[in-house]
C-alpha cells in the first residue's frame, strides 16, 4: 500500500484562498502583498539559485513591469487582460537587450552592469515626466473591472480589495506554476548545470550565453508580470519600484528564504513583509533588525530559512 | 596523410606567463596519440588550447583543414571534439542519467551514441543510473565523463591525464574501455604522465618539454628503447 503524498501546495493555495472571508482588510491587504512579492522573489531565484547569477538590478523588470501596466490603464484606458500580459512583455523586451550586454560579463561584472541598467531605467522613470509622471509617479492606477466577480455566488458580499486579492492570487499561482514547470523541465537542468560550472556546460557542447539570457529574460517577465500587479495593488507606480533598494530588498527576500529550495524566495518573501509590518510598529530601526538578521542568516543558515528546515527536517528523519 | 587535427606553432599564454612556445602535432583519423612529459610542461595547456577554453595567443589549430582557433568551446564540441578535463568533474548534483541526457541535449550532434549505448560500455553506470554523481566513486567519475563526452557523437576524444589518481586495477579497466573505444574507430589524443598507461594504448607519442615538442615518434620505439625513454622522460 503506497500512500499518496498530501498536496500541499494545493492545500496551502486553498488556505489562502479563504482569506478574505476572515474579514480584515489588514489580513487581505498584506495577503496580496506577500503574493505579489513572492513572485517577484520566484522570478529573481531563477537566475540567482537555478543559473547562478547574481542581479543587483532585478528591480528594474518590476519597475517596467509596474509602469507599462499603470500606463496602458491609465493613460490609454487599456483593460486589464491586455495590460497585464504586456507587463510581462514588455519587461521581457527590455531584459532581452540589456540581458544582451550583461551576459557578456561575468561574476561581479555582471551583477554591477545589471544594477548600471536598473538605475538608467530608474532615472528614465524619474525624469520622463510627459509618460511616467516623474518624480511624483503615477497614482490612482484604476483598478481592474472586476464587477463580475459579485455576480459569482459567495464572492458578493466581499470587498473591491477582496476581490482584487482573489485575481492576484489566481494569476500568480499560474505564473509560479509556469516557473515551477520550467526549472523542473530539461531546460531548467541546463541552466544547473550552468550555475554548478560555467566552463563544463561549455565544453560539453552548451551555449552558455545563449541561455544565461534566455533565463535573463525569462526572469524578466515574471517580475515584469509581478510589477504589473503590484502598481495597482498600490494603487500607484512610483520610480521607486526600480530603484537598486527595491533590487537589494527582493535579493534579500530570496537568500532569507533560501535561494537552494524552489519555495524558498516565496517564504522569504513573507516572512520579510510581515517582520516589516511588525517590527515598525514597535521600532523604528527596522534596518538595524534586518541587518541583524542578516548577520546571523550568513553565518548560521546559509540555506535561508527553507535550507535550515530542510536540514532539520533531514536530522530528525535521520535519528 | 591528411590529419584530423593538426596544431601550427600554437602559443599560448595564461596573463603574462606563457606556457606554450609554439607546439606543432597531427592526429590523423583513427589515431591514438598521446602527449608525454612531466607535470607543466603544457600538455593540459595543449588540450585546452585545442578545446578553445584557453585560446591561443598565436597559430592555427585546424580541425578538418578549418581553422578553430578562437571558436567558443561550445561550438568546438558540436564540431565533434569531446573533452573529458583531467578534474574529471561531473555534474555533482545531477544523477548519472541526468549527467548523460544533458550533455545529449546540449550537443545536438546526431551519431551512434546513445544513453544505451554507453552502458553498454560501462554497464556500471546503468546500475548507478539513479545515483547522484557527487557520490560516485573517482573511477565511476570518470567512466561518467567519458559518458558524457560521449553523448555528443565526437569523432576525436580529449583525454586529459585519465589515469590520475586512480587505483591500478581501475586504471586497468579504464584502459581497456578506452581501447574499446578506439577499436570503434574514435580518434584519441591523450595527455599522460604515467608512462605505463600510454606506452600501451598509444600508436604515436609526442613528448613535450618547456612548451615545445622535444620529440616525436611511434610509440613501439619508446617502449622497445628503454635508454631513449630514460633519456626523454627522465623516469
Amino acid at each position: 500500500m503506497s500512500r499518496r503524498p498530501v498536496p500541499w501546495v494545493l492545500v496551502l493555495f486553498l488556505v489562502l484562498l479563504c482569506i478574505p472571508w476572515l474579514g480584515s482588510r489588514l489580513y487581505t491587504f498584506i495577503a496580496t502583498d506577500i503574493a505579489i512579492l513572492a513572485l517577484f522573489a520566484l522570478s529573481l531565484n531563477l537566475l540567482l539559485g537555478y543559473t547562478g547569477l547574481v542581479s543587483f538590478g532585478h528591480a528594474a523588470y518590476f519597475g517596467i513591469g509596474a509602469y507599462t501596466t499603470a500606463i496602458l490603464m491609465k493613460t490609454y484606458g487599456v483593460p486589464f487582460v491586455v495590460a497585464f500580459p504586456a507587463a510581462g512583455i514588455v519587461a521581457a523586451g527590455f531584459a532581452l537587450v540589456f540581458g544582451f550586454f550583461c551576459v557578456r560579463l561575468t561574476k561581479i561584472y555582471f551583477a554591477m552592469l545589471t544594477l548600471a541598467f536598473a538605475q538608467i531605467v530608474w532615472a528614465i522613470c524619474f525624469k520622463w515626466n510627459d509618460v511616467t509622471g516623474g518624480e511624483q509617479g503615477m497614482p490612482n492606477v484604476p483598478y481592474p473591472d472586476l464587477g463580475w466577480m459579485s455576480a459569482i455566488p459567495g464572492l458578493g458580499s466581499l470587498r473591491s480589495g477582496d476581490h482584487f486579492y482573489l485575481l492576484v492570487l489566481a494569476l500568480v499561482a499560474v505564473a509560479i506554476a509556469a516557473l515551477r514547470r520550467i526549472v523542473a523541465s530539461p531546460y531548467g537542468r541546463m541552466l544547473s548545470v550552468i550555475r554548478e560550472n560555467p566552463e563544463r556546460a561549455e565544453f560539453i557542447g552548451i551555449n552558455v550565453r545563449l541561455y544565461q539570457l534566455s533565463a535573463f529574460v525569462v526572469a524578466g517577465f515574471f517580475a515584469g508580470l509581478a510589477g504589473g500587479l503590484f502598481g495597482i495593488f498600490n494603487r500607484g507606480v512610483f520610480p521607486d519600484f526600480a530603484y537598486w533598494t527595491k533590487s537589494a530588498e527582493v535579493l534579500i527576500m530570496t537568500i532569507l528564504g533560501g535561494m537552494g529550495h524552489f519555495w524558498g524566495p516565496a517564504v522569504g518573501a513573507m516572512v520579510l513583509t510581515l517582520l516589516n509590518q511588525q517590527i515598525t510598529s514597535y521600532t523604528e530601526y527596522w534596518p538595524l533588525i534586518l541587518g541583524i538578521i542578516l548577520i546571523v542568516l550568513l553565518f548560521g543558515f546559509r540555506g535561508g530559512i527553507v535550507g535550515a528546515v530542510v536540514a532539520l527536517n533531514r536530522r530528525l528523519r535521520g535519528r | 596523410m591528411s590529419a584530423l587535427l593538426e596544431l601550427h606553432d600554437v602559443h599560448t599564454a595564461y596573463g603574462l606567463s606563457r606556457v606554450l612556445f609554439g607546439v606543432s602535432l597531427q592526429v590523423a583519423a583513427g589515431e591514438c596519440v598521446c602527449l608525454l612529459g612531466r607535470n607543466g610542461v603544457g600538455k593540459t595547456t595543449t588540450i585546452r588550447s585545442i578545446m578553445g577554453l584557453t585560446r591561443p595567443s598565436s597559430g592555427h589549430v585546424l580541425w578538418k583543414g578549418r581553422d578553430i582557433a578562437g571558436w567558443p568551446p561550445h561550438r568546438i564540441a558540436r564540431a565533434g571534439i569531446g573533452f573529458v578535463p583531467e578534474d574529471r568533474r561531473v555534474f555533482a548534483e545531477l544523477s548519472v542519467w541526468e549527467n548523460l541526457d544533458v550533455a545529449q541535449r546540449a550537443c545536438e550532434r546526431s551519431g551512434p551514441w546513445t544513453i544505451a549505448r554507453v552502458y553498454e560500455v560501462f554497464p556500471k553506470l546503468q546500475e548507478l543510473a539513479k545515483r547522484q554523481a557527487g557520490f560516485l566513486s573517482g573511477g565511476e567519475q570518470q567512466m561518467l565523463t567519458i559518458g558524457r563526452t560521449l553523448m555528443c557523437n565526437p569523432e576525436l576524444l580529449l583525454l586529459d591525464e585519465p589515469s590520475e589518481g586512480l587505483a591500478p586495477m581501475v586504471v586497468d579497466r579504464l584502459l581497456e574501455q578506452v581501447a574499446a573505444l578506439k577499436d570503434q574507430g574514435l580518434t584519441i589524443l591523450l595527455a599522460e604522465q604515467g608512462v605505463e598507461f600510454s606506452l600501451r594504448i598509444a600508436d604515436r607519442v609526442y613528448v613535450l618539454e618547456k612548451g615545445t615538442v622535444r620529440h616525436s615518434g611511434p610509440a613501439a620505439e619508446l617502449r622497445e628503447d628503454e635508454a631513449l625513454r630514460q633519456r626523454l622522460l627522465a623516469l
